[in-house]
This record gives structure tokens, sequence and C-alpha cells, in this order.
């Protein structure tokens, strides 16, 4: 995802040039510009938490994450704020960014996507449907006019969430055919400790759709997922104003006259 | 390693990195009663005795905070991981908190661990000087919603802290003190200086301005705070009396070279540290005696 960059240029509201090129490269100064702008990340995701909440209840603390996981760097020789939180950036910049301008699956052939009509809503949401134990592949029209899986639905009496579900990545390879291709001989659901699964049965009902099946998925940008960048920018410049205004003088007289007064 | 220099976000992300798991069958309040160094050394979680259990954690919570991977998809393997090794909670306990493979139980695991981390992180680069002496005071207010708040003014009142005027969420009023304060760490559930205080807190901190600080009369006019020094890679030791010989020796293993366990303490072998900080303990423990009488 491309990195916002924004240049600073506050070397000409002071007296002294080489003191500020001096100053810009502290590592305190980049310390005071980083911490001023994740302050005011920081505030707008708290406040975006408490804003953007599911259909079924509260917030999921996705974007209490985000403002748990902003930080500053200093490693590029500038101060750089980071985000850590997957999909910040895929929010703000939409799927345009993307390859083909759509999100697509990376392991799979189809992306999910929870049902919001769902009587097990707040049971789906932020699950895989692995972790259910007995969807049904639901088959139908899709956009393009063919007919293939879109939906996953409720098996009998409803989804069951299971606790444990295979691991793809168990098992051995086996040679099988006359050309001796590869294959992969997964565990038996006992020797994975299947057998004492425990499974919880959702609210959902036999035959619902809990799951969307689709090939891609765009989203449109939204940049209100960050403060407006000039928030962001003077957050940063009135810090780095006011680190450097400690070392240089708030004017200077030459021969009697007035020849500076540094900027307010 | 110097404190008063300002540290990258990543970095001090990766000074939480080379921790180890240590594992425990302590309960959360034996936890409590050790010193917060060692908790902030080893990934504790209150019960969990599988090695193997306690790295995974590790490792996707290094993946969670470097962005590469979600909660849920990390609690996802976990849960995964517990079926392979057929863990099976204590009767009557399944699908209680105390079920390591219940949702809440793991969701709990990981957003602590997550949480713990990068409240480190932001405290760490909260230590620069210049950041300090712009704001050198915080305020603890509520900045995520809970079903079940807890009564934090009560918290802080018991911590010795003051009220200040000003927009709360508490009719008391809003909770404000210098940074690098006892108080932080009296508040903390953890005795850790920096959030989350608490088991699925949504209190935070944010800066004051050394203006404001000034205003509500917290600090003086020419009052500096210092950066404090919390040295992660300081040798420390921790008891462990429940500790049985194999999980000693498991212990140990984990751990890696230079770690001993003697009497029930693990330590690192070097005993001119130890002593050195058992001396700091003593003194520590009279003074809080002195202060106490």
């Amino acid at each position: 995802m491309p990195p916002l960059k924004q240049t600073l240029d506050i070397t000409g509201g002071f007296a002294n040039p080489a003191q500020i090129e001096k100053d810009l490269q502290s590592p305190e100064m980049l310390a005071r510009v980083g911490n001023a702008v994740v302050m005011v990340l920081k505030s707008h995701f708290i406040a975006l938490n408490a804003q953007r909440t599911h259909g079924f209840g509260g917030s999921d603390g996705y974007y209490e994450g985000a403002a748990r996981g902003t930080g500053y760097t200093t490693d590029l020789g500038y101060p750089a704020v980071v985000v850590n939180q997957i999909g910040i950036a895929l929010r703000y910049y939409g799927t345009e960014i993307l390859p083909g301008g759509k999100l697509r699956p990376k392991n799979a052939k189809y992306l999910s996507i929870p049902n919001s009509f769902s009587s097990a809503l707040s049971q789906v949401y932020g699950r895989s449907p692995t972790e259910f134990g007995n969807l049904h592949v639901v088959f139908g029209r899709r956009k393009d006019g063919t007919i293939g899986p879109i939906a996953l639905a409720g098996g009998e009496g409803g989804a069951h969430r299971q606790n444990h579900v295979l691991d793809p990545n168990l098992g051995t390879y086996e040679k099988v055919g006359e050309k001796g291709k590869k294959v992969r001989v997964p565990l038996s659901l006992a020797e994975q400790g299947m057998a004492k699964n425990v499974h919880k049965k959702t609210k959902s009902s036999e035959g619902e759709i809990l799951f969307w099946l689709v090939k891609e998925v765009y989203q449109a940008p939204d940049a209100t997922v960050l403060p407006p960048i000039e928030r962001l920018v003077n957050a940063g410049r009135e810090a780095a104003v006011d680190y450097i205004a400690q070392t240089t003088p708030a004017s200077i007289v030459e021969n009697g006259q007035l020849t500076y007064t540094r900027p307010l | 390693m110097p404190f008063d220099t300002p540290i990258d976000f990543e970095e001090a992300l990766q000074r939480r990195q080379v921790r180890q798991f240590a594992p425990t069958d302590l309960s959360h309040a034996e936890l409590q009663a050790m010193g917060p160094k060692i908790r902030e050394r080893s990934l504790m979680m209150a019960r969990v005795v599988n090695v193997e259990f306690g790295e995974r954690v590790r490792e996707l919570t290094i993946k969670i905070i470097q962005g590469d991977l979600t909660a849920s998809v990390a609690r996802r393997r976990l849960s995964e991981l517990l079926g392979q090794m057929n863990y099976m909670p204590e009767e009557g306990k399944a699908r209680t908190i105390q079920d390591l493979r219940s949702d809440v139980r793991l969701n709990l695991i990981i957003r602590m661990q997550v949480g713990l981390m990068f409240g480190y992180g932001q405290w760490r680069q909260g230590q620069a000087q210049s950041v300090l002496d712009a704001y050198p005071c915080q305020e603890l207010f509520r900045a995520y919603p809970r079903k079940e708040p807890r009564d934090w003014p009560a918290r802080w009142v018991a911590a010795g802290g003051m009220f200040f005027e000003g927009s709360s969420a508490y009719p008391e009023g809003r909770m404000i003190a210098m940074k690098n304060t006892n108080i932080w760490t009296a508040i903390s559930a953890f005795g850790l200086p920096y959030p989350p205080f608490d088991f699925n807190s949504g209190m935070d901190i944010r800066d004051i301005s050394r203006e404001e600080s000034i205003r509500l009369g917290i600090i003086r006019e020419h009052e500096v705070t210092h950066p404090q020094a919390r040295d992660f890679e300081e040798d420390t030791r921790m008891g462990v009396k429940k500790l049985s010989e194999e999980m000693e020796k498991v212990l140990i293993e984990t751990m890696g070279e230079g770690w001993e366990v003697e009497d029930g303490i693990l330590f690192k072998a070097n005993e001119d540290k130890i002593q050195q900080m058992r001396n700091s303990q003593l003194i520590t423990n009279l003074l809080e005696e002195y202060a106490t009488a």
C-alpha cells in the first residue's frame, strides 16, 4: 500500500538556517513530531471506534486496535507514522489500488461475506466458514449469468461451531496413479483429536444462508478513516516549530533595527 | 542502552519479541504477587503450562503486531493447535473462561498480549525527553466502551490520585498525573505503567501539555519529567513455587542457555546481578514498610 507523504517546510521561518538543518536531524525533534502526529491519529481512531458499530451491537474493536497499534518510526530519517492494523490502508484507499481494482482471495476460490440478515450474524461475523462444521453449499445464478456456488447455509438443525478444525498442513504426501503424482493424505479426525470435539449450535436454522460466496469484492475508498491530512501536517508543523523555537532567538536586533521576528 | 533517547515503534515492539514464554500453572492472583519485570519479560498466561501453546501465542502475537495477521485468524490457529494437542478443559469448565479453547479465553489471551506489546511500544516512545518536556503529564480516560466498566475513579483514589477540572466521563473529574510517577503502576493489575491496566480494560491514556499541566497545578513551571529506565534486558528472577521437576526441565529448555532453577527460583546465571536486584528489592520493601508505618 502506498504511504501518504507530506513535506513540512519550516526552515524559512527561522533566523539561523544552519541551526535548523542540524535540529531537523535531531532524533529528539523527530520523536516530538512523530509523537504529535500519533496523538492526532490515535484520537481520531478512538472517535471512529465509538461511531462505527456492528448492526447487531457494539463495536468490534477494530479501530481500538488501530488506536493501540499506532506509533512512529524514524528509520527513514524523518518521522513516519505506522498504524499496525490490517485493513486500514485498504479502507482508506479502497480496492482501487489493488491489481485489477478488486479484492480477490489468495488461497481459496471464494471470499466469504457474512450475511447481514442472518439471525446468527453475531456468531458468524469475524469468523471463517471453516469454523463451522455443517455448512452446505448453495448453488444459484451468479452476477455473470453462470451457475455455481453462491452461498453457504446452515446444515441440519442449523450451523454448528466446531472448536477444532482440521489442520490442512498436517498429513503426508504419497505418490499415486500412473504418473506418480504426489497427493496429500491428511491425518484422520481421530489422529488430529477431532473425536473429542465439542460442537456448539448457532442461532441459525437449517438452510439459512450464513455466508455469501463471491469471487471478488470492490470497496470504495473512505477518506474519513484518517483525519484530514492538513490536520496531521499542522500537528507535525506545530511540534517541529515548538521544538526548534527553543534553540533559536525570538527576534534579532542589528544596529538598533529589528531585522527578524520569529513567526507565530 | 540509554533510555532517554527516542526509539522506533518497531524497535520497541522488537524488545517484546525477544521475550520468552514462561509456562506457569500459577493463578492470576499468584502471578500478580510476582515482580512486574518478569511479567514483562515473559508471556504468562495463568494456568497455561504447555510450552508449545505458549510459543505459538508468542509467534502469532508478533504477526498481529507486525500487521501480518488478524486476531480472528490467530484465534483459529490456536484453536487448531489445541485440537491437535487433544486439549480438554477440566470437568465442569467447558465453554467457560477457564476453558482454553473457548473463544472468550482465546480472545482474551490474544487481546492482552497484543495490547501489552502495543502499550509498551507507545510508552517506550513517549520516554523521549523532547516528548516528556512538551507533555509531562497524562490523563487516564475511558477510550473504548465496555459492557461492564470498572470503577476506575475508586481505583485512582485508592492509588493516591487526584481529580481535576474539565470535561470528563466521570463526575469526579479528570484523572491526570505526571508521567513516570508510581500511580500508573499502582492502578495497573499487572504492575505496568502502560495500558491495558486490567483485563479487557477500555481505559487508555492521552498526553497533557506542559501549559495545561502548569495551569492545573500538577507541575511547576520549570519542573522536568525525566525518562524512566525500565531495563528489559536486566537479569531477573522468578519464583515458581509449584514448579515440578519435569516443568523445571521444560522451562530451562524453553528459556534457553544461561537459565537455572534453584529452590524454585528461575534465574539467569549471573549472581552479581541477582544479588544486586535482591538488595534493590530489599530496600524497596523496607521503604514501602516505612511509608506504610
